[in-house]
C-alpha cells in the first residue's frame, strides 16, 4: 500500500513529534478563537478537549531500528509549573478530576491539616461551609451571552483582578461580531449570581463577585449604519 | 394441520421471558412470534442511540415500558470526544413522546439532556417514574425542577456523574407534598446548596426511600438529621464528611448510624475527617458496596474501617490506601468482587509519596477468591505480577489495568509488558472486559488475539508497533464488540483487511493513530451498514488521501447515516464530493 503519512507516531520511526498524543503540537498552537468561531464551538471549560496551552518539550526518538525500544532514548520534560498533560490521559473522569485539583490544591492551604488527627475542641473555627472552596479552584468558566450574537462565549474569571478589565476583555472578544464601531456602542453588563438575581458591576465587590458569578449578559445599543438613517 | 401456538399463549408463556438476549432470539424463530414478542416486550435497551431510529424503534414496541439508551462513546469520558458531537436525547424524548405515552422509565448514559427534554418528559409520560442520568450534559437545575414538580409518582431521579448547570439549590422544594412515592434520589454531582429543611420534608415523606445521595454542599450535621428521619436507607451517599461539630453532634450522629440497620451501600464521604472514621464502624459489618474514592484519609484510617468490612463485595478507594492498606483488605473483605483503585495525585498524575505497587493488587487476587472485576491505576507494573494474579484469578471477568506512565515497561526487567497481559488473556477464560497500559508490542495482540475468546470489551492506549496490533485483534478475539485504541501507530492495512469483522462489532473508535482519510474513504464505499464517522477539527476538503486522520468512530447502523452531524464530524454521505478514494491497495 503506497501511504506517505505526514504525521509518524510509532516510537520506532522517523519522527520529531513522538507520539503521545496527536493533539500535543497542534494543540498548542492551534487553540485560536478562529476556529472556535468558525464551528459554533463554545469555549471549553477546563477539563476539556482544547487544553490550555501547556509548554512541553519532547527530544525526538531515535530513527534507529535496531535500538533497544526499552531504552528510553526520548524523555519527556516537564514545564516547571505542572506536570506535563495529555488530554484525557490517565483516563479519569472530570468529576474526579476536578475533586483531585481541589484536594491538591486545599492541601498546601494554611488552614488544611493534612489528615492529622485532631482534638476536636482545638478546633480553629472553619472557614467555610456548605460549599467547594472556590476561591482554590483552578478556573471558573461562566457563561457570556451578547445581545444579537448566537454564540455563547466562556470566560474564565479567574484570569481577571477588576470589573473593568473583565468588561474591556469582553467587548474584545465579542467584538469580531459585532458590525458597530466599538466606541460608538453603549455596552450594559449585567451579572448573574448565585442566587439568581441580577446585579451590575460594581455592586458587591470584585472578590466576592469573582467567587459568586453564574452567567454574565451584554446588551448594547449602538448607532449602526441602519439606525442612523432613521434619524 | 397448523401447528402455531394461539398467541394469547405464546405471550402468556412470553410474560415469563424476561432476558433481552433470550427475547431477541425468541423474535428471530418466525414471523408470528416476532409480532407476539415485539408487542410484549417492556424494557428496550439501545446501546447505540445511532444504530437504529428512535421512530423505528417506537414503532416495534408499543408497549415500553422502560428504555435505556447509551449516545456517546466511552472515550467521551475522557474528553476525547468534541463537544457538539452528538449523542442529543431530543429525537428519542419527541418519539416515544408521541408513540409511547404509557413509557415510565428512562435510563440514559453519555447523552446530550436539555432543559426541553426534561420538560417534555415532564409534561408527555402521565406516570413516569424512573430518570436515571448517567454521565449526562447539557441540563440545568431549571429542568430537574421540572420533572420534580410534574411527575407525580416519581420513584427515582438519579444523577451519576452528570454536568448540570447549577442555577441553585431551589429545584428541590418543586417536589410536592403530595409526591410520596420516592425510592431512590441522587443529586451527588450538583454543588448548589439546596434547602435542608425541604430535604428533610421530602426524605420523611418518602416510607418508600431506600436510597439517597447527597451532595458535597449537605453539611455533617444536616446529615445526622437526615439519617434519623431514614433509618431504613440500603444505599447512602454523604455530603461532606469534614465539618467541625461538637461533642454532642457527633454522639448524635454517631446514634443515627448505629440505627441504620439496612444499610448496605455506602459513599460519598468527601474529605473524611480521621476522627469521624469510627462514626461509621457500626454501619460497616452490614455494607457489601464502599466507595471511598473522595475519602481522603490516610492508610491507617483506611484499615481501621476495612478491617470491620467482612461483606464487603465492591470496593473503590484511592491508591492512598497503598500495598499495606491492600494487604489487609485481601484478609478481611473475602467476600470481594470488584476492587477499583484510583490515583490521588493532582489531574490523576502519580503522587510521589503514594507506596502503592504492583503488590496491593496481588495480594488482594491471593485473598479475595471471588474478584472478578478490577480497575487498577498504578505508576508502573511487572509482567511478574501479573503472572501471579492471573494464577490466583482465572475467575477475573474484567481487567482493567492503568500503567499510568504511558510506554513504561516492567521495572523490574525492562522488558514489555506483553507475558503479563499473555497471562491474563490466557489463563482468564471468561475475561470479557481488558483495557491495556504500560510499554507492549504486537506480541501482546498476538497472545490476546490467540486467547481472548471471550473478550467483548477492549481498551488501549498508547501500545504496539505496528498494523499487526490491530490485525491479531480483529481477527482473533471472536466475540469483540467494542474497541477503542487511541495513539498507537498502526494504519490502514489492518483496517481494511478486517472491515468485514466491523460489522459484527457494536464500535470502534481510533484516536491518534494512522489512520488515512483515504482508507476511511474506502471503508465506507465498501461498507455501507456501517457508519464510518471521521472526528477532525480541520477541514478536510483539501486534504490528500494519504494525511492521517484525527479520530475515527465507525459503528454498524441500520439507520443510515445521522442528520445531526456537527461541522467536524464527516461522513462519506454527508459530503459526497470529496469524492472517492484514490488509494491503491496491495
Amino acid at each position: 500500500m503506497e501511504l506517505d503519512l505526514d504525521l509518524s507516531l510509532s516510537p520506532h520511526t522517523n519522527s520529531s513529534n513522538f507520539g503521545l498524543g496527536f493533539d500535543l503540537n497542534k494543540h498548542l498552537n492551534t487553540k485560536e478563537k478562529s476556529f472556535d468561531a468558525m464551528l459554533g464551538l463554545e469555549n471549553m471549560e477546563e477539563d476539556c478537549y482544547v487544553s490550555k496551552p501547556r509548554s512541553f518539550s519532547l527530544n525526538g526518538q531515535s530513527d534507529k531500528e535496531d535500538d533497544d525500544p526499552l531504552e528510553p532514548d526520548s524523555s519527556v520534560v516537564y514545564d516547571e509549573e505542572e506536570n506535563c498533560k495529555v488530554v484525557g490521559w490517565p483516563p479519569i473522569k472530570s468529576c474526579m478530576k476536578k475533586y483531585l485539583n481541589y484536594r491538591h490544591r486545599s492541601r498546601n492551604h494554611p488552614y488544611h491539616h493534612h489528615g492529622r488527627r485532631i482534638n476536636i475542641s482545638n478546633q480553629p473555627a472553619t472557614i467555610e461551609r456548605g460549599g467547594p472552596l472556590t476561591s482554590l479552584r483552578s478556573s471558573m468558566y461562566v457563561k457570556v451571552k451578547m445581545d444579537g450574537v448566537a454564540i455563547t462565549r466562556k470566560v474564565d474569571i479567574k484570569l481577571f483582578n477588576s470589573y473593568e478589565s473583565l468588561t474591556n476583555s469582553l467587548i474584545t472578544m465579542f467584538s469580531q461580531y459585532q458590525d458597530c464601531d466599538r466606541e460608538d456602542t453603549n455596552f450594559k453588563f449585567t451579572f448573574q449570581g448565585k442566587e439568581g438575581d441580577w446585579l451590575l458591576p460594581g455592586d458587591v465587590p470584585w472578590k466576592i463577585f469573582a467567587e459568586s458569578v453564574h452567567r454574565i449578559s451584554i446588551t448594547r445599543d449602538c448607532l449602526c449604519p441602519y439606525t442612523r438613517l432613521l434619524f | 394441520m397448523d401447528l402455531r401456538l394461539p398467541s394469547k399463549v405464546l405471550e402468556h408463556i412470553l410474560s415469563f421471558v424476561d432476558s433481552n438476549e433470550d427475547r431477541n432470539s425468541v423474535s428471530l424463530v418466525c414471523k408470528s412470534w416476532f409480532e407476539t414478542e415485539r408487542r410484549t416486550r417492556k424494557r428496550v435497551i439501545v446501546r447505540n442511540c445511532y444504530a437504529v431510529t428512535p421512530e423505528a424503534v417506537a414503532r416495534r414496541f408499543p408497549e415500553m415500558r422502560s428504555l435505556t439508551l447509551k449516545g456517546k462513546p466511552h472515550f467521551a469520558d475522557y474528553n476525547l470526544v468534541p463537544d457538539g458531537w452528538g449523542g442529543y436525547a431530543w429525537p428519542w424524548i419527541e418519539a416515544m413522546a408521541a408513540k409511547c405515552p404509557s413509557l415510565e422509565e428512562l435510563r440514559l448514559k453519555r447523552m446530550v439532556v436539555t432543559d426541553e427534554c426534561l420538560e417534555k418528559i415532564a409534561a408527555s409520560f402521565k406516570d413516569f417514574k424512573v430518570l436515571v442520568l448517567t454521565s449526562c450534559e447539557g441540563f440545568s437545575t431549571d429542568g430537574l425542577a421540572a420533572i420534580a414538580v410534574a411527575c407525580s409518582n416519581l420513584r427515582e431521579l438519579e444523577l451519576r456523574e452528570c454536568i448540570v448547570e447549577d442555577l441553585g439549590g431551589d429545584w428541590l422544594s418543586y417536589f410536592p407534598e403530595t409526591l410520596t412515592s420516592l425510592v431512590s434520589l441522587d443529586f451527588s454531582c450538583l454543588d448548589s446548596e439546596v434547602k435542608l429543611s425541604d430535604l428533610e420534608r421530602l426524605v420523611s415523606r418518602s416510607p418508600n426511600l431506600k436510597s439517597l445521595k447527597l451532595n458535597r454542599a449537605v453539611s455533617l450535621d444536616a446529615l445526622g438529621s437526615l439519617l434519623r428521619l431514614a433509618p431504613q436507607l440500603v444505599e447512602l451517599g454523604t455530603g461532606s464528611f469534614s465539618d467541625k461539630l461538637d461533642q454532642e453532634a457527633v454522639s448524635k450522629l454517631s446514634q443515627a448510624f448505629s440505627e441504620m440497620k439496612e444499610l448496605k451501600s455506602l459513599s460519598g464521604l468527601w474529605d473524611v475527617l480521621p476522627e469521624y472514621i469510627p462514626l461509621l464502624y457500626s454501619v460497616c459489618p452490614g455494607l457489601t458496596s464502599l466507595n471511598l474514592s473522595y475519602a481522603t484519609v490516610q492508610m491507617p484510617d483506611l484499615v481501621e474501617l476495612l478491617t470491620r468490612c467482612s461483606n464487603l463485595q465492591k470496593l473503590w478507594v484511592m491508591d492512598l490506601i497503598e500495598d499495606k492498606g491492600l494487604q489487609v483488605v485481601a484478609s478481611s473483605c473475602k467476600e470481594l468482587r470488584e476492587l477499583r483503585v484510583f490515583p490521588s495525585g493532582a489531574e490523576g498524575l502519580n503522587d510521589t509519596n503514594v507506596a502503592m505497587t504492583e503488590q496491593g493488587l496481588v495480594s488482594v487476587s491471593e485473598g479475595c477468591p471471588n474478584l472478578e472485576s478490577v480497575l487498577y491505576f498504578c505508576v508502573q507494573f511487572t509482567n511478574a505480577a501479573m503472572v501471579t494474579i492471573a494464577r490466583n484469578r482465572p475467575n477475573l471477568k474484567c481487567f482493567r489495568l492503568c500503567v499510568m506512565e504511558p510506554f513504561a515497561p516492567d521495572h523490574k526487567t525492562q522488558k514489555p509488558l506483553d507475558e503479563g497481559f499473555k497471562a491474563i488473556a490466557e489463563r482468564c477464560k471468561d475475561l470479557q472486559r481488558l483495557s491495556v497500559s504500560g510499554l507492549l508490542t504486537d506480541k501482546a495482540f498476538e497472545y490476546i488475539g490467540t486467547h481472548g475468546k471471550k473478550l467483548r470489551m477492549l481498551s488501549i492506549a498508547f501500545a504496539g508497533d505496528s498494523d499487526l496490533m490491530l490485525h491479531h485483534l480483529l481477527s482473533g478475539c471472536e466475540s469483540l464488540n467494542k474497541l477503542e485504541i487511541r495513539d498507537c501507530p498502526f494504519g490502514d492495512t489492518a483496517l481494511l483487511e478486517n472491515a468485514a469483522k466491523l460489522e459484527t462489532m457494536r464500535s470502534l473508535w481510533m484516536s491518534s493513530c494512522c489512520v488515512s482519510f483515504g482508507a476511511c474513504k474506502l471503508l465506507s464505499q465498501k461498507m455501507p451498514k456501517l457508519n464510518v464517522e471521521v472526528i477532525d477539527e480541520h477541514p478536510l476538503e483539501t486534504r490528500p488521501d494519504s494525511s492521517p486522520v484525527e479520530r475515527i468512530y465507525i459503528y454498524r447502523t441500520l439507520a443510515g447515516p445521522r442528520l445531526d452531524m456537527p461541522e467536524f464530524v464527516w461522513t462519506i454521505q454527508k459530503n459526497p464530493e470529496i469524492g472517492v478514494s484514490h488509494l491503491a491497495i496491495k
